[in-house]
């Protein structure tokens, strides 16, 4: 008869009892067994025995406690102190590699520092109003082919939406002055005019001060902007003309328009990053002093910047759902039918705080940034940390035999896994708090040059916010982990009699590890140095593409008041300059976002046709050198003549007319004919596609004249021409740019992302290059012995180079081959932005790869011929 | 103190400890708490009964030598502590006193 207990059983008991108690309990069972055998006969032990596994099978059964009590405490202070002497001994043991971890990692914290203050700083825009959550810019989108989307509307569009829809608590108004504004002040009668152009500048409501909280220093923030011609500046622009003088109450010349205004009150920088950016703002009651009213009135108009703050218990979606009805009241009363109201276009509202980073529509009041970069520099950042934690762990691996004997020791004497776990963990946390420190005087040094790089401002006590402090203390928390925890797991692995025994167990999972960590630093690097050749691909790109025109040499000068009158004097004045070649009238520079305006064929007179607009004399084409393509340019006007056009290609395609030479068009309800065609120019950036385009030929409403100029001289010339200025008329002020500068400036973000990409670049190579310089070092090290056998027995200088760099160059080829089809990737993803941008070509890829590995030829050799030219005598002897 | 340390089957498995002098190990006091005490209680529960007199610190063990019986596996051999038979004094003590505090009727009433 079968006398055992039935085996699933015992399976059972032997797979899930806790391992220290099994032995004896299953002992236990197996002696109770034969006694219930033996008192009640097989069936009944069997239940017996089955029923008793149960009862000590998880969750029933208790397990022991693993330690005796003498030994529970964590925080052993002797133990806690030979953790330290252990750690800063074997950091100063290896100081060439401790010192290179600890770089790489302080520069990647650093790295990491810098682009967390960033994209802080970019996500915090417009997030310091008080009530931020409920302020809206009204934006209006057209339902067209273009689907152009206008962030400035009618003047009346607010102040109406307000009376129809109650959750509307307050609005305000912003409204740039065109032209730009030359304000003049003059103390005294003998003193000097302090007369300056001011392009950053509204008419605002006076709501503006309370939805905004501007931060006044001086006048009263209720009254400042509710009277008739009052100003209010900001603090640097009060100082440029007041200088020491108390500006408050005093009047500044606004020589536009040519009247005064009363400064009511004087305003400081926001605290806060905002996409608002003034100088100036005018008391909105002024610009409605305006003997043309219409405008004002106008409910196509897109001038206005219109902004609503919600009622407290409003919501956005609750306010959206109402436009559709007030839409049909508001455009019904000029006269639009329903369904063409709501088919032709989109009234919404836009969250101020998405205005920074998520906004590149029409009329935006300044250049906005891009989310699209916030996560490329977060990504970036995350990468730069993982690519110096990897050099962490392939040193803390590589160094681990070094100490394998330690570890059996400790094992001997009776250290836990965890022990050993917690042991090396607060090593790398040590490590990683000294580059903390080190990466903290890094971030301090480089701030200034980040400043200069990104235009911005981050001040260094910024780094130090409660919330800053927490995610520092995060990061270094979290690198701890990341790139203590494998070395940590793997070296309390070691078993002690192996270890003790001095066996090299060259695990080739930890060297897989290893190699695949440094694939993967190269693949970040070669990738950054790859897109890096990109943007700057691009940049160039930019700056040689042809435009269509002649920006070089050319002076763009402010025509304004004064100077508009005596302009033909100035012309013939200026032009006896023989340096001064041509001079022409335009209402634009190339470059500016240039406004649009309504045509119509006579035949379809109630079908708009919108194009944007420029006004110009004859001679704006030959001094940008604008190639007709037919017809011919404009003939002098005289003030009687009706004015006549100049259309580029793409307006003709829109026009879809057989000849548009001699085409009859509506426009500000004149009938004007067209009279020639251009070949398309980029008047605008390069980021968007050439659009239809109208020049028309009425001096008076042109703003600038452009001198072309000739290369010589160009200082004597300018200011030749500014002294011609100020004798036929002295009061103006002679305003002037470089077109070609210009239309650089058009690119300024760009550059800045290539810019700090190629810091990035050269940090993220860096760094890893820091890690393979130590393992080289490291292997060339471990390898000595062989080195010296190999060479007595007649290996060559060279071939000994080759043995030890060609492990790690593989590495770095096999990288270089990965990155390559996500660089494509990702820059294609980028070039998308651009209407206009250059193809990813092969040599990109291939000067990418080939700096990568030469410089990683370069580290790795560096080690390996020191180890080729040892005396095979000496490197023998070493013991 | 320690009595309130100590449950009444936590009690009745140390006397067992107590009684076998050497030779406690689970199947001993298992059997033995049958045949003085007439319970018949699960293995498990004796098992952790043990483990956790050893925590509060009343019995310690170890584990015996090999021997050819149950498969050559080892027993974990208990005994009782110094403070486990302090306690056991106690308890004993205070029983005896308390036995003591009875007034003779009262039992009698009750049938004894």
């Amino acid at each position: 008869m079968n006398q055992t207990p039935p085996k699933w059983a015992i399976y059972l008991l032997a797979r899930f009892h806790p391992e220290d108690t099994l032995e004896e309990v299953a002992g236990d069972l197996e002696e109770l067994y034969a006694y219930w055998i033996q008192k009640s006969g097989k069936l009944w032990a069997d239940l017996h025995y089955i029923f008793s596994v149960i009862t000590v099978l998880p969750p029933f059964v208790r397990r022991r406690k693993k330690r005796d009590n003498y030994e529970k405490s964590n925080l052993a202070i002797t133990m806690l102190r030979n953790h330290f002497k252990i750690a800063f001994r074997t950091l100063l043991k290896d100081r060439l590699n401790s010192s290179l971890t600890i770089m790489g990692l302080a520069l990647g914290l650093a790295c990491v520092l810098l682009i967390l203050l960033h994209v802080k700083d970019e996500l915090s825009y417009d997030k310091g109003f008080t009530s931020a959550d409920r302020i809206y810019r009204i934006n209006m989108e057209n339902i067209d082919e273009t689907n152009r989307r206008w962030t400035a509307t009618s003047p009346v569009l607010a102040v109406e939406m307000q009376k129809e829809i109650p959750a509307i608590q307050t609005i305000a108004r912003f409204n740039r002055p065109y032209p730009d504004r030359v304000f003049s002040y003059k103390a005294s009668s003998t003193s000097e005019v302090r007369q300056f152009e001011e392009k950053r500048g509204f008419f605002a409501d006076s709501t503006v001060t309370e939805m905004f909280d501007l931060p006044f220093i001086k006048g009263n923030h209720k009254t400042a902007l509710s009277q008739l011609d009052a100003i209010v500046l900001t603090e640097d622009m009060a100082r440029k003309y007041f200088g020491n003088e108390d500006p408050i109450g005093k009047y500044i010349k606004d020589d536009i328009d040519n009247h005064l205004l009363m400064v009511t009150g004087v305003i400081e920088n926001f605290s806060f990053p905002t996409h608002l950016s003034f100088d100036y703002l005018i008391s909105m009651s002024t610009i409605y002093r305006e003997p043309v009213q219409d405008r004002l009135k106008n409910r196509t108009w897109s001038g206005f910047y219109n902004f609503v703050m919600l009622n407290k218990s409003s919501t956005k979606l609750g306010v959206e759902t109402k436009i559709p009805d007030f839409m049909v009241k508001f455009y019904g009363a000029i006269g639009e039918k329903r369904d063409k109201i709501l088919k032709s276009r989109q009234i919404y509202l836009q969250p101020i705080t998405d205005i920074h980073l998520r906004s590149h529509f029409e009329k935006e009041m300044g250049p906005n940034s891009d989310i699209l970069y916030v996560y490329i520099f977060s990504i970036v950042a995350v990468l730069i940390l993982l690519v110096a934690s990897v050099n962490f762990v392939n040193m803390a691996t590589a160094q681990a035999f070094n100490r394998m004997k330690e570890v059996g020791v400790r094992k001997v004497l009776g250290a836990r896994k965890s022990e050993l776990i917690k042991q090396f963990l607060g090593e790398s946390t040590l490590m990683t708090l000294i580059a903390a420190v080190i990466a903290l005087v890094i971030f301090l040094l480089a701030l200034p040059f980040y400043n200069d790089l990104t235009a911005k401002s981050l001040s260094i006590w910024t780094l130090f916010t409660p919330v800053n402090i927490l995610t520092m203390l995060g990061i270094v928390v979290f690198i701890s982990l990341v790139a203590g925890m494998y070395p940590a797991w793997f070296i309390s692995n070691f078993e002690p009699i192996k270890s003790l025994k001095g066996k090299k167990l060259m695990g080739s999972s930890v060297t897989f590890v290893r190699k695949g960590l440094i694939v993967f630093q190269f693949v970040v690097s070669v990738f950054m140095i790859f897109s890096t050749i990109v943007v700057y691909q691009q940049m160039k790109f930019f700056q040689n593409k042809k435009l269509g025109f002649e920006q070089e040499q050319v002076v763009a000068v402010k025509l304004y008041g004064d100077l508009y009158n005596k302009v033909s004097t100035i012309k013939n004045e200026l032009l006896k300059n023989t340096s001064i070649t041509q001079i022409g009238l335009t209402s634009n520079l190339p470059g500016d976002r240039i406004g649009m305006d309504r045509l119509a064929l006579p035949e379809k007179p109630k079908e708009d046709i919108s194009m944007r607009l420029v006004f110009g004399d004859e001679n704006l084409l030959p001094v940008l050198k604008i190639d007709l393509k037919s017809g011919r340019n404009f003939l002098p006007k005289t003030d009687d003549a009706p004015p006549t056009l100049i259309i580029n290609e793409a307006a003709a395609k829109v026009l879809n007319v057989k000849d548009p030479i001699g085409q009859k068009l509506i426009f500000w309800d004149k009938t004007v004919e067209i009279v020639g065609v251009v070949k398309d120019f980029h008047f605008a950036s390069l980021h968007n596609a050439i659009e239809p385009l109208v020049i028309v030929n009425i001096p008076q409403e042109t703003t600038y004249f452009l001198m072309k100029v000739k290369g010589e001289n160009l200082t004597k010339t300018i200011q030749a021409a500014q002294n011609t200025v100020a004798r036929v008329s002295p009061n103006s002020v002679f305003s002037y740019s470089f077109l070609d500068e210009k239309i650089e400036h058009l690119y300024d973000s760009e550059q800045r992302v290539g810019n700090i990409m190629k810091v990035f670049a050269v940090f993220a190579i860096f760094i890893s290059c820091l890690g393979l310089f130590g393992l080289s070092a490291y292997v060339a090290q471990l390898r000595t012995k062989e080195i010296g056998i190999r060479k007595t027995l007649g290996a060559s200088i060279t071939s000994v180079v080759i043995l030890l760099s060609k492990d790690f160059l593989w590495l770095v080829v096999i990288a270089t081959l990965l990155a390559f089809p996500l660089g494509w990737w990702g820059m294609t993803q980028w070039l998308k932005e651009f209407a206009y941008a250059v193809e990813i070509q092969w040599w990109m890829f291939a000067a990418a790869g080939s700096s990568a590995i030469l410089i990683a030829v370069l580290t790795v050799s560096f080690q390996s011929i020191k180890a080729a030219l040892l005396n095979p005598l000496k490197s023998l002897k070493i013991e | 103190m320690h009595r309130a340390n100590l449950g009444e089957f936590e009690e009745m498995v140390l006397l067992m400890v107590a009684i076998l002098d050497k030779e406690a190990y689970g199947v001993s006091v298992n059997q033995a708490l049958e045949e003085h005490t007439g319970r018949v209680v699960a293995f498990g529960t004796v098992h952790n009964t043990l483990i956790r007199l050893e925590e509060k610190g009343f019995v310690s063990s170890e584990l015996g030598g090999a021997t050819n019986e149950r498969g050559g596996r080892r027993k974990r051999l208990f005994k009782v502590t110094a403070l486990g038979s302090r306690t056991l004094q106690e308890v004993n003590e205070l029983r005896q006193g308390l036995w003591q505090m009875i007034p003779p009727h009262t039992l009698r009433l009750s049938g004894l």
